[in-house]
């Protein structure tokens, strides 16, 4: 592993670490495609279109939040979100 | 001559009246809309709340969400909702979400969702009017603006 990669590593790590400030993060859909968002941060713009891309508060350099700690995170909340089908009839109802 | 005078004088009251009637029935119209609900509660465990202007309300599933609500969970509470563009967002423990701006056309699937994360964190996968307008929905926090453009995402607020 290069100088730079470990550096990156651990860089993400210590992001991650931290957790004390904000965090913004992309996953991938159920089939797997990915998505983008964009961060506007103190006048820059992060784009995140990769998995697990993630990015803090602050702006920086965008890394990839391993999966284990996305679930450590955020997992109460991933639980809580409803399948793609409730959203669907949800709409079938309102609509008739 | 006179008759049509009489004649053109009632089809200008006629049509005044409908105009009339018209303009009433859209500022009606407008009005319900805007009092639909957006969204609905799916899935709610432990404390969870709608503050919804004085209001404090629980919020079980089945509840309705509408534009200007605040939800609220508590350190043991979990909250999943969908939204009438077919948006998704669930909410953790100890996480506050206000849903600033909602507005969607069925028809053209244009519009607007803006909300902002104060605190917690949320899991979020965007619905039609993201398709339809990239960036169209927005996630506000106390550290930045995260524009989107079509995808599942995380954001996570320090208190």
């Amino acid at each position: 592993m290069s100088l730079n990669k470990l550096l990156l590593a651990g860089a993400g790590w210590v992001n991650l670490a931290g957790c004390a400030s904000d965090l913004y993060v992309v996953l991938p859909h159920e089939d797997g495609s990915v998505g983008s968002v964009v961060v506007h941060q103190n006048g820059r713009d992060t784009v995140l279109d990769k998995a697990n891309n993630a990015v803090k508060a602050g702006g920086g350099t965008s890394f990839t939040i391993a999966s284990k700690d996305v679930e450590q995170r955020f997992g109460k909340a991933l639980t809580a979100l409803p399948p793609a089908a409730a959203a669907t009839r949800f709409i079938s109802r309102r609509a008739r | 001559m006179k008759k049509v005078s009489i004649l053109s004088s009632s089809l200008k009251c006629v049509t005044f009246c409908l105009c009339a009637a018209g303009l009433l029935l859209m500022a009606n119209t407008r009005s319900a809309l805007a009092a639909d609900p957006i969204g609905l509660v799916k899935t709610s465990s432990g404390a969870v709340n709608i503050e919804r202007g004085s209001q404090k309300l629980p919020a079980p599933a089945g509840t309705k969400l509408y534009q200007s609500d605040q939800v609220v969970t508590d350190k043991d509470g979990a909250v999943g909702m969908t939204f009438i563009d077919n948006s998704r967002l669930s909410l953790g423990a100890d996480t506050v979400l206000a849903l600033d701006k909602f507005r969607f056309n069925t028809t053209t699937h244009e519009g607007e969702f803006v909300s902002s994360v104060k605190k917690g964190t949320l899991a979020a996968v965007s619905g039609k009017i993201a398709k339809q307008t990239p960036e169209a929905m927005q996630v506000r926090t106390h550290s930045g603006i995260l524009g989107v453009r079509g995808t599942k995402f995380l954001v996570s607020v320090k208190d």
